[in-house]
């Protein structure tokens, strides 16, 4: 759903055939024998998805834009130093009587790239690269701690079969079923409450790792379910048989056996997750549970710059431009990495 | 191949940039400002012609239409004893009338008249400790019965009551000095007398209140609406608040909490017999839970389903730069109000008055002013009264530059780094404006710590006495232009409660309650004065606060709507004699 | 078929359960008490204490929650003599802040919510899939290249960033469209339709771009296998082909898909409605949150929960209707 009131794991990846493309891979007899005896013979289905990728001049792209956006943003301190202006600074002397920056397209210039935010009168361009900082760990953070809990719980289920298969599942319709929004806006506030005094500022780290919490902790159920399918369908194969048989023990067969043969729809699963993470966390800040000031955040800047858009348009558009560049480059990457595991839906 | 969707936002986006994008922004955004403040000429007339009814037409003006008002959040309180908000006010004021009421028309001139009452209240033996109004003929509620004396004393009687507690108390305290208000005396509710002491009401046309000091404010304390009539049998209590029993020209028509509220004509209100309201628009609807952005653009666009539209809600910074071209610029209301912005500071726990001074050096108000729309929000504040208080007169203890005095913060703090908690409300603006405080004091020196407060609740954690926070922003507006309404409900220590103080300060200094004490007892003609030498000396010696700025209203409406002015006595848009042009 | 129904009821039935007490919970946990907000300035602690008796909560955590079951079924009384409130069952708790039972605020926000969401599911529904269906089809094409690029854009973009942009070109700069409000369908179903168009093109275009790549990809799919093979080979037209073999099945897990999406909508799209202005339930809730109006908070995550609920037995149900490979066991 769009609306961005809900976690990923009831809005998007939610395509079937990413459930498709990972029956595929795990399971070269799927497919179809006359592409099979195409390829050269020895490389594993990895190997060959690893060449699709190469091969997509879309999938490259994307990469440049993503491991550009990585780079900027790790290396935002560097960008301080080197430009000598704080992400906080204000440089109020360069607003008007009403607060918008004095110049030309917000204040462009030499001094400030990207000109200035209204009203605080800081440099967009250094909110922005630190900002991006902040969104992209707690997307990262989110889809990786999703990826974790969905994994354990969905092999576990898949494993176990009987009461503890459908109690495991019973638990995820619950997870679906509770409103994801209320519960972060009631949840928030109070462990901030409860972990720190009136007179101690929760530390931006506190907030990003409630946000990420809230964030995993409602958004592993697709994983979740994914991974229990894949097991179901695995576990009666012979190559676990044939483990099982040689004594292996039950973690054994989880972790080594099954697990590395579904790594693959799990890293779709997680790169179509990371971009929902980094819309959602921007609507957090509609409801004042997004990351709090002074920390630099691309999602609360979204927020604070749309109501800009006639007035001061540039302040709306590089923020706006950048959250739309990055989600459409995660898009366009999940896409192609779920094309290359999936050699029959190409696209 | 993908790509060239790209084209399609920036398309979108590119219609923005060419309306507002390309030109260059100059120094002056308010299109060449006026820096004037105006001083309320406020007075108390006597005169027949003042108070007699009907009021004045205005030229031009037409019966009919709608108006529509567009509120970010519905009233808290409508019910005349709990409300205490200018904007509750003003809409009450379309449904009740109290013994007093302010007759403006625009020109600045502000003249406080008997609205009930057939004028202003009688000082009967000259030493204002016994007041008698006589109300006039012919005032009838929507149900066509006739407003009693009775039911003026039983609305103040119930405004006592610890469940209705919201409303001002002047009249309540005074009839029941020292203590609590409503200590000895709850309210008509749970067998309770049906008016307080001190209140008779020798017939039905006359009520007399008999204060154990004098109060010669009094004709201004019954202006605000606990004076405003509640027949017994009417009283719903706390569902009041719902559905006032009107005894002014509208009635509620319906009422959905959150969402609109709509105010129909009351057939039985004489014009005859109201001095200060036309009641033009045939009818008034109130909608909330509209975004301030939303209300401003939509005001600004003027499309003609929003023509006959106002707010009271000022045009957020964002919007700011849209109001100033041609068609729309003359659709701004604004001007300075009664409220001045302080930055407070917890002398409870805040005791060096160094560091009280050196806030003073340190803050750029500036900065604080421009995170909130600049010179449209308000101008640099050195005082704790506002200009529009009766007898002000501007001062400044530390001259400081508008962006703050590095080197004397330095000397005064001494190399210390002290550790303050600046607690603020969530919402956005609240938001930006504490941030922008907070890296200015870390950049004098001090260590910030930044505490968000859900914004439905600012005011109440605040107003703890032991709140854990140091520092807090907060705005008061005077209940009449005195300086009686604004010194001693914030600086006088003995007013400080458990909880909901308005005394945020915490100040409790006893040179600064005597101070109060005698300048109450001051002729009236003197007390002005009084007041605002008693400001300087807090400022000087005590340092509670540090004062950011005067508030000011920057409020739009609509093409449609005629008689447009700022309320002085309420610093928003008047309603009384608004008008829709037809 | 009967069997699976009861059973999936008694299994809903639990979830509400859980999620009932967990928001119970949650709720007591909140540091400031709710009676505090209600009471206002200059409150005693007897004022307090009197309020929280007024609304059932000086009992304990347990009781408070057996009290509200009970609600729920047979209505219950709030406070007593002078200030008692009825609230009939289904009584879902007591706004003293609207003095109304809350079940009436839902009635008069859930519909707007709801007007909301299925004139948008109409508009995403008809062009997500026909977009989709038609681009598989002609798979290759400048359509279907044309289409699947709007639709990466649409799918990359935010709602919140969308709908305003609508706003400030279609209201704000030309007056196309007014801004939008609530009509009542019942009341004036033109002006419902007039008001609500912006939300549906913003939810229709956005969702419709998830649709379409879901239903170009699930056809993709359909026509590759063997059934729909049988059937050429039987000689069907394509026309056959596509309409009665190839789209039935792949509308199936569109079906479920979009069961849910509206499900999980109709408890809320507090975005969508804070955007356009609109009094729905979403808002609704955030407020109640932030008034501490915890009878409404609670009200309304349950009915959330409801619908989604509600939402996975009817796409179950369904998917056994449409899709013959299917059976209910």
């Amino acid at each position: 759903m769009s609306d961005m009131s809900h976690p990923p794991s009831l809005s998007t990846p939610r395509d079937p055939d990413v459930v498709d493309a990972a029956v595929a891979v795990n399971s070269p007899a799927d497919v179809p024998p006359s592409r099979q005896r195409r390829e050269i013979v020895g490389r594993s289905p990895n190997q060959l998805a690893w060449l699709r990728l190469k091969r997509d001049r879309t999938a490259l792209v994307s990469s440049v834009v993503l491991a550009v956006a990585a780079l900027v943003a790790l290396a935002a301190p560097l960008i301080a130093r080197l430009t000598g202006i704080d992400p906080t600074d204000k440089f109020v002397d360069r607003l008007n009587d009403f607060g918008m920056p004095v110049g030309y397209a917000g204040g462009i210039g030499g001094d400030h790239l990207l000109g200035l935010e209204p009203g605080s009168g800081r440099d967009i361009f250094l909110q922005l690269v630190h900002g991006l900082r902040t969104s992209l760990f707690i997307a990262f953070a989110s889809a990786l701690l999703a990826s974790v809990i969905g994994v354990g719980v969905g092999i576990v289920a898949g494993y176990a079969r009987g009461w503890l298969d459908s109690l495991i599942n019973w638990f995820v319709d619950v997870t679906l079923a509770f409103p994801f929004l209320i519960f972060a806006l009631a949840v928030i506030p109070i462990l901030e409450d409860r972990f720190y005094t009136e007179r101690e500022a929760a530390s931006p780290g506190f907030r990003i790792a409630l946000i990420i919490a809230t964030f995993g902790l409602f958004s592993w159920t697709y994983t979740a379910r994914l991974v229990r399918g894949q097991v179901i369908s695995l576990r009666e194969r012979e190559f676990v048989e044939a483990a099982r048989a040689a004594g292996a023990g039950t973690g054994h067969i989880l972790f080594r056996q099954l697990l590395p043969n579904i790594w693959a729809p799990i890293l779709v699963t997680v790169s179509l997750n990371v971009p929902q993470f980094i819309a959602v966390e921007a609507a957090l800040a509609f409801v004042n549970i997004g990351v709090t000031e002074p920390t630099p955040d691309l999602g609360r800047m979204i927020y604070n710059s749309i109501g800009y858009v006639a007035s001061d348009p540039w302040y709306t558009l590089f923020p706006g431009l950048t959250i739309f560049l990055l989600v459409l480059a995660f898009n366009l990457l999940g896409d192609a990495l779920r094309d290359s595991l999936d050699p029959r839906s190409t696209r | 191949m993908r790509g060239r969707t790209r084209t399609l936002t920036c398309g979108v986006l590119a219609v923005a940039l060419v309306a507002g994008g390309c030109t260059r922004t100059t120094d002056s955004g308010g299109g060449g400002e006026e820096k004037k403040t105006k001083t309320q000429t406020g007075s108390i007339s006597y005169e027949a012609a003042d108070n007699r009814g009907p009021a004045a037409a205005v030229d031009g003006a037409t019966r009919g239409g709608t108006v529509t008002v567009m509120q970010v959040s519905d009233f808290e309180h409508l019910d005349p004893a709990r409300n205490y908000v200018n904007v509750q006010q003003v809409t009450g004021g379309l449904l009740y009338r109290a013994l007093n009421g302010y007759k403006e028309n625009g020109s600045g001139q502000l003249l406080l008249v008997g609205d009930l009452a057939t004028n202003p209240g009688k000082d009967v033996d000259g030493d204002c400790k016994v007041w008698e109004f006589t109300l006039r003929d012919g005032v009838k509620y929507e149900d066509g019965s006739p407003v009693t004396s009775r039911d003026v004393a039983y609305g103040i009687g119930r405004s006592f009551a610890p469940s209705l507690n919201e409303g001002p108390h002047y009249i309540q305290q005074w009839l029941y000095p020292g203590g609590v208000y409503n200590a000895a005396y709850k309210g008509p509710y749970d067998g309770g007398k049906p008016a307080p002491d001190g209140i008779t009401t020798p017939d039905d046309r006359t009520i007399r209140f008999t204060f154990p000091q004098p109060h010669c404010d009094m004709p201004y304390a019954a202006a605000l609406p606990t004076s405003a009539p509640v027949p017994a049998g009417k009283d719903t209590r706390d569902q009041y608040d719902l559905r006032p029993f009107s005894s002014g020209p509208y009635k509620v028509k319906s009422y959905q909490r959150d969402v609109a509220l709509e105010l129909e004509r009351n057939p039985n209100w004489d014009p005859k017999t109201d001095p200060l309201r036309t009641a033009y628009p045939d009818g008034w609807r109130f909608t909330f839970g509209l975004e301030s952005a939303q209300i401003a653009e939509r005001l600004v666009a003027d499309a003609p389903a929003d023509q006959a539209s106002m707010s009271w809600v000022d045009v957020p910074p964002a919007v700011l730069p849209r109001t100033t071209s041609g068609g729309v610029a003359e659709r701004v209301v604004k001007g300075p109000t009664q409220y001045t912005w302080v930055l407070n500071i917890n002398t409870q726990r805040v005791t060096d008055l160094n560091i009280r001074k050196a806030l003073n050096y340190a803050v750029d108000k500036d900065a604080v002013l421009k995170a909130i729309g600049g010179q449209a929000a308000g101008s640099p504040a050195t005082t704790l009264m506002s200009p529009t208080t009766a007898g002000f007169h501007q001062y400044d203890v530390f001259n400081a530059p508008i962006s703050g005095d590095r080197a004397k913060v330095a000397e005064l703090l001494a190399g210390k780094r002290p550790k303050l908690v600046l607690a603020h409300s969530n919402i956005e603006l609240r938001t930006q404006q504490a941030e922008a405080l907070r890296k200015n004091l870390t950049d004098m020196g001090f260590d910030i710590v930044m505490k968000p407060i859900e914004n439905s609740s600012y005011y109440d954690e605040i107003g703890r006495k032991n709140n854990p926070y140091d520092l807090y922003i907060g705005g008061w507006g005077s209940d009449w232009p005195t300086g009686s309404t604004i010194i001693p409900p914030l600086y006088d220590g003995r007013e400080i409660v458990a909880e909901g103080n308005n005394n945020l300060s915490y100040l409790n200094e006893s040179a600064v309650s005597a101070e109060i004490d005698r300048i109450r007892k001051l002729p009236a003609a003197e007390q002005d004065a009084g007041w605002m030498a008693l400001d300087e000396k807090i400022m000087r010696e005590s340092v509670p606060v540090v004062p950011c700025y005067y508030d000011a209203a920057y409020e739009l409406h609509g093409s449609k709507i005629g008689n447009t002015f700022l309320s002085d006595a309420y610093g928003i848009l008047q309603a009384n004699t608004i008008y829709v042009k037809q | 078929m009967l069997r699976f129904i009861v059973r999936r009821l008694l299994v809903a039935a639990a979830t509400l359960v859980v999620i009932s007490l967990v928001t119970f919970g949650l709720f007591f946990a909140v540091p400031s008490s709710p009676a505090k907000v209600m009471c206002g300035k200059s409150c005693t602690a007897e004022d307090i204490a009197q309020v929280e008796a007024r609304l059932g909560i000086d009992q304990p955590l347990p009781r408070q929650y057996t009290d509200f079951v009970r609600g729920v079924f047979v209505g219950r009384t709030y406070g007593e003599g002078d200030f008692a409130r009825r609230c009939p069952a289904p009584c879902l708790g007591y706004s003293f802040r609207n003095n109304q039972p809350v079940t009436e605020i839902i009635a008069q926000r859930l519909p707007v919510t709801a007007s909301i969401v299925a004139g948008g599911a109409v508009l995403w529904l008809l062009l997500g899939v026909s977009l989709g269906m038609v681009s598989a089809l002609w798979r290759g094409t400048v359509f279907d290249r044309a289409a699947i690029g709007v639709t990466l854009a649409g799918a990359s973009m935010q709602v919140y960033f969308f709908g305003l942009i609508l706003l400030y070109v279609l209201v704000y700069a030309t007056g196309l469209l007014p801004f939008p409000s609530y009509t009542p369908l019942t009341e004036n179903p033109l002006r419902w339709a007039a008001g609500l168009l912006l939300p549906w093109m913003t939810l229709g275009f956005l969702n419709s771009a998830l649709y379409a790549r879901l239903s170009r990809a699930q056809m993709l799919e359909t026509l590759s296998e063997d059934f729909v093979r049988t059937a050429r080979a039987k000689g069907l037209s394509p026309r056959q082909v596509h309409l009665r073999h190839a789209l039935r099945a792949a509308i199936t897990p569109i079906v479920t898909i979009a069961g849910l999406d509206i499900g999980t909508s109709l408890g809320g799209t507090f975005i969508t409605e804070s955007i356009f202005g609109l009094q729905g339930l979403g808002k609704a809730t955030v407020e109640a949150v932030q008034f501490l109006n915890l009878p409404l908070v609670m009200a309304t995550v349950l009915l959330a929960a409801v619908f989604i609920v509600v939402a996975n037995i009817v796409v179950d149900v369904l998917y056994a209707v449409i899709d013959p490979r299917v059976r209910l066991n």
